[in-house]
């Protein structure tokens, strides 16, 4: 009878030591949320979309960046086939990250993918902050794979990276400013005549 | 060799040790458990205090490392809670039943705590609440505003050199126009002038048709990188730009300006100047922006860093208060345990379990406690030994004394003599029940004075004696008396003996009653049948001549006398034949007195004779009620079947006799089985006037008889068969009237 409490009683104990408590986020905040998408054909034969993202990312970017830390923010786009048992599912899933850095010298701000492209510099965090928020022909399946007498779903999501410290200390150290801002998935039905469209 | 506390020595008994923690399996594995976990804390804190101390890179490895260390940590600090608690449950509890060393215990072990707790947390606060300051001392508003102000100035200065490079290109562009009018052949060297001019070190100049015409400094050669071609694009697009061009050995500050034609419409080139910034300057600048963005980072972590020295000093501080905790209840442990241990050693021979010594050989007081104890223990058993040893050969002789007591009582029970003995006070401490029932006593006179036990008539008798034994001065007197107790005389020789005690002072009497009764009447019998041999033989032989005689004087002369005179000699020779014919019966009973047929016993059903016997009664004697009752459970006697049934004839004989003129006459016949006495009963009781005490106490004696015509010889004939017999015959007043003849005879093997 004592072995068993004993047990049970250690078992608490791993069961507290292995428990990670919850992020804690501060004040009160729009929630961002994938807004204003639209879909094109892009040369290639590629399935484009432009979309925004809304609301506040996150007051503490600007301590980050001031201290010289970057933000990442990655898109995701699945396009999922609409079919019953062993049809349907998700034929395309793609992601980028976009980079938000400051130069605390120059006091301007730079943005990059992840791709290589070109890096743009902003006089203003606003003028990044615009183009963060702004994605505009993002390649998420080939049109080929698009069936005509299908039905299909963009589904979309963006993701504030979580600021991280040192030894995840952030997991169990509470004041510490943290955010893991995710939206949640948009899910939108990719227009049937997309891939007949020219 | 000292053992340690907890381990056991087996030797033989009955030095049977016990140690003191023998009969507590699986502590010392505990112990060594929470050693090992403790020690395993320990290095983990110190692992993870110098991990915190370095910081370092955010890898995967180190996270998952912190993470688990961490994690692990708190773990071993959970258990030692745990444990630490557990112990003090146990306390708790071992204090409420009140186990002996408990409150020694607590104590200890709260005396440990307050030792180790009150200055360890008001270190630890002390050092949290330093530590804090100290950090928040990092980020006071003055070094806020310094490092603030160094950025700005490294920006201002950085400014400074873009806007006067940039402002250098545009010059440069507004002068390129008649530089290329007054250098028609030799732009290059006007550039050069330009270059000196403006303090830069190279400049480029892109005309649309693809063509360049560049001068830099010889210094600058190596340093020069061809202009991004995406931005002289930008800039033939009539886009300004700067950028800062980041070499080993220096840096290049770039302004890229589109020269515009005189009516603005168009770009007819584009100016690239390149100002090299002194390596020095740059990377204070630089260090000055890393140390604004460290110190931005540090303030962000302002609380992790507090805690990630605060949580190292708190692990710390328990490890403090854990092991002082820890101390105390093993300094306790040492202390309470040898003092338990020998506490239930003391009630363990309080109990009387001697055979055990204790097992600890330390050399301290403890020690020497334990020694003095096991060689008391040892002491005490030996001493116990003797005392056992004794009090069995005092258990032996009392048993000894007790079986003789028993032996002594038996023989006093059985034995036919009366034995009282009296104190110096004269009261009884002994009697046996031959002399209670020769002195009458009907209850235990144990304790009583003699005076009050001795009837009237005897008391006399014996204080005669005792005043003749001290007038004699002798301790021993012996005296044949008669005594009459229970309305029974007996001839009684008394033996009187003073008891003395080893100082020869006189301590009680003892006297020893024999009754002589048996003898008396057997020696009076012997001597009657001496008299009556002698009587027979003296009166027998002259009967028959006398008789003849008689007979042959009335024959010859009863005819020669007249008739008269012939009658008279005819009745008196009559007269003398018939006497002598009594003489004859006379002497053949005589005879027969004298002559006892030797018996010859047979197996026999005693019931069986009885009923033959009162059968022949009852019709002879229709006026008197014969009632017999027979035992069926009587066994086959050895018996002479004639001599038994003249002694029953003899006595319903005499039972008849004496209802006679008696109405609703009465003869009872009982035949009765005593098996735990071995021996058969015969009890015939009449309901005719009874016994005189004179007549009863001569009643089997020869020639005495209340009967009219009775020789006398009846019961002295029936006492010698059940003499003969073995037995015994007595005679006792029947109730509520009458005489009840006892006669009891012992079975074979009694």
């Amino acid at each position: 009878m004592r072995t068993q409490l004993t047990t049970r009683i250690i078992f608490a104990i791993l069961a507290l030591a292995f428990w990670v408590p919850p992020s804690f986020a501060d004040g009160e905040e729009i929630a961002p949320r994938v807004d204003s998408v639209s879909f094109k054909r892009g040369g290639g034969d590629s399935l484009l979309i432009d979309f925004g993202l809304q609301g506040d990312i996150s007051k503490e970017i600007v301590e980050t960046l001031d201290s010289g830390l970057s933000v990442r923010i990655t898109y995701r786009a699945r396009v999922v086939r609409s079919a019953s048992f062993f049809l349907g599912g998700v034929i395309s899933d793609r992601e980028f990250d976009r980079l938000l850095e400051k130069d605390n010298l120059t006091n301007t701000y730079r943005v990059s993918d992840d791709d290589g492209g070109k890096v743009r510099e902003f006089e203003t965090l606003a003028q990044a902050l615009e183009l963060m928020r702004t994605v505009e022909n993002f390649n998420v399946v080939p049109l080929t794979s698009i069936l005509p007498d299908q039905n299909y779903q963009l589904e979309l999501q963006v993701k504030l990276e979580e600021f991280r410290l040192p030894f995840l200390l952030h997991r169990f150290l509470p004041f510490t400013g943290l955010w893991d801002e995710t939206t949640p998935w948009l899910v939108l039905p990719v227009p049937k005549n997309i891939s007949q469209t020219r | 060799m000292a053992s340690p506390a907890g381990t056991q020595k087996h030797i033989p008994d009955p030095l049977r040790p016990v140690s003191f923690r023998g009969a507590e399996p699986g502590k010392p594995v505990a112990k060594w458990v929470i050693g090992v976990l403790f020690l395993l804390w320990a290095g983990l804190t110190a692992m993870q205090w110098q991990l915190f101390r370095v910081g370092g890179a955010e890898s995967v490895t180190e996270t998952f490392g912190a993470f688990a260390l961490i994690n692990v940590n708190i773990l071993l600090l959970l258990l030692l809670v745990f444990l630490t608690m557990r112990n003090l449950a146990k306390l708790v509890l071992e204090r409420r039943k009140g186990i002996l060393g408990s409150k020694l215990k607590t104590r200890l072990v709260l005396t440990f705590l307050a030792v180790t707790v009150i200055p360890t947390f008001t270190l630890f606060l002390i050092s949290a609440g330093f530590l804090a300051s100290s950090i928040d001392g990092w980020f006071s508003v003055r070094v806020d505003q310094a490092l603030e102000n160094s950025l700005n100035i490294a920006r201002a200065y950085y400014s400074a050199e873009e806007a006067s490079t940039t402002a250098s290109a545009k010059l440069v562009a507004g002068q390129l126009a008649a530089l290329e009018g007054s250098h028609e052949n030799n732009l290059e060297a006007g550039l050069e002038e330009l270059l000196e001019l403006y303090r830069l070190d190279a400049i480029s100049i892109f005309y649309p048709d693809g063509s360049t015409v560049e001068t830099l400094r010889p210094s600058a050669a190596p340093l020069f990188v061809d202009p991004n071609a995406e931005a002289i694009k930008s800039g033939f697009n009539g886009e300004d730009s700067a950028m800062h061009i980041s070499q080993p050995d220096t840096d290049i500050l770039r302004s890229i300006v589109a020269v515009n034609s005189p009516d603005g419409g168009s770009v007819t080139a584009v100016v690239v100047a390149d100002r090299a910034i002194s390596i020095s300057s740059f990377r204070k600048m630089q260090e000055i922006t890393k140390g604004y963005e460290e110190y931005r980072q540090t303030e962000h972590l302002r609380v992790a860093i507090k805690a990630s020295y605060i949580f190292p000093l708190l692990i710390v501080a328990l490890l403090i208060i854990f092991a002082g905790t820890w101390f105390g209840f093993h300094l306790s442990r040492t202390l309470t345990e040898p003092i338990g241990a020998l506490a239930d050693a003391t009630q363990r021979i309080a109990s009387g379990d001697m055979d055990f010594q204790l097992d600890l050989e330390t050399p301290d007081e403890l020690g020497t406690l334990v020694k003095s104890f096991n060689m008391m223990t040892r002491d005490l058993r030996q001493s116990r030994e003797k005392v056992e040893a004794a009090r069995q050969t005092l258990t032996e002789a009392n048993t000894e004394l007790e079986s003789w007591r028993i032996y002594m009582e038996t023989v006093m029970d059985k034995v036919t003599a009366g034995v009282v003995g009296t104190d110096i006070n004269g009261d009884i401490t002994t009697i046996n029940p031959a002399a209670m029932e020769m002195l009458g006593a009907d209850e235990d006179v144990r304790g009583k004075p003699y005076t009050e036990v001795l009837p009237p008539e005897a008391l006399g008798v014996f204080e005669s004696l005792a005043d003749e034994k001290r007038k004699k001065r002798s301790d021993f007197i012996r005296r044949q008396i008669h005594l009459t107790a229970g309305g029974i005389s007996r001839t009684v020789m008394v033996h009187l003996t003073t008891l003395r005690d080893a100082d020869g002072r006189a301590s009680g009497t003892v006297t020893v009653l024999n009754d002589l009764t048996d003898l008396v009447k057997a020696e009076r019998a012997q001597a009657w049948r001496e008299v009556a041999r002698r009587v027979a033989h003296e009166i027998k032989n002259p009967l028959t001549p006398i008789q003849l005689s008689a007979q042959r004087v009335r024959r010859r002369y009863s005819d020669l006398l007249e008739e008269s005179e012939g009658d008279a000699l005819d009745e008196a020779t009559r007269t003398i034949i018939a006497q002598v014919e009594g003489l004859k019966q006379l002497v053949n009973e005589f005879s027969r007195f004298a002559k006892m047929p030797e018996s010859k016993p047979v197996p026999v059903d005693l019931n069986k004779i009885v009923e033959e016997v009162v059968s022949l009664y009852r019709p002879a004697h229709s006026d008197i009620t014969f009632q017999l009752r027979v035992d069926e459970t009587i066994p086959t006697v050895e018996m002479d079947p004639e001599q038994i049934k003249r002694t029953v004839v003899n006595l319903l004989d005499n039972a008849v006799s004496a209802l006679e003129g008696e109405e609703h006459g009465f003869i009872e016949v009982d035949t009765q089985h005593e098996p735990h006495r071995q021996m058969v009963r015969m009890v015939i009781s009449d309901n005719g006037p009874g016994l005189t005490p004179k007549a009863r106490e001569s009643l089997f004696e020869p020639y005495f008889s209340t009967k009219k015509g009775g020789t006398g010889l009846g019961l002295s004939i029936v006492k010698s068969i059940v003499a003969d017999h073995r037995g015994y015959i007595r005679a006792v007043d029947n109730k509520p009237r009458g005489t009840r003849f006892i006669l009891e005879f012992p079975l074979p093997g009694a």
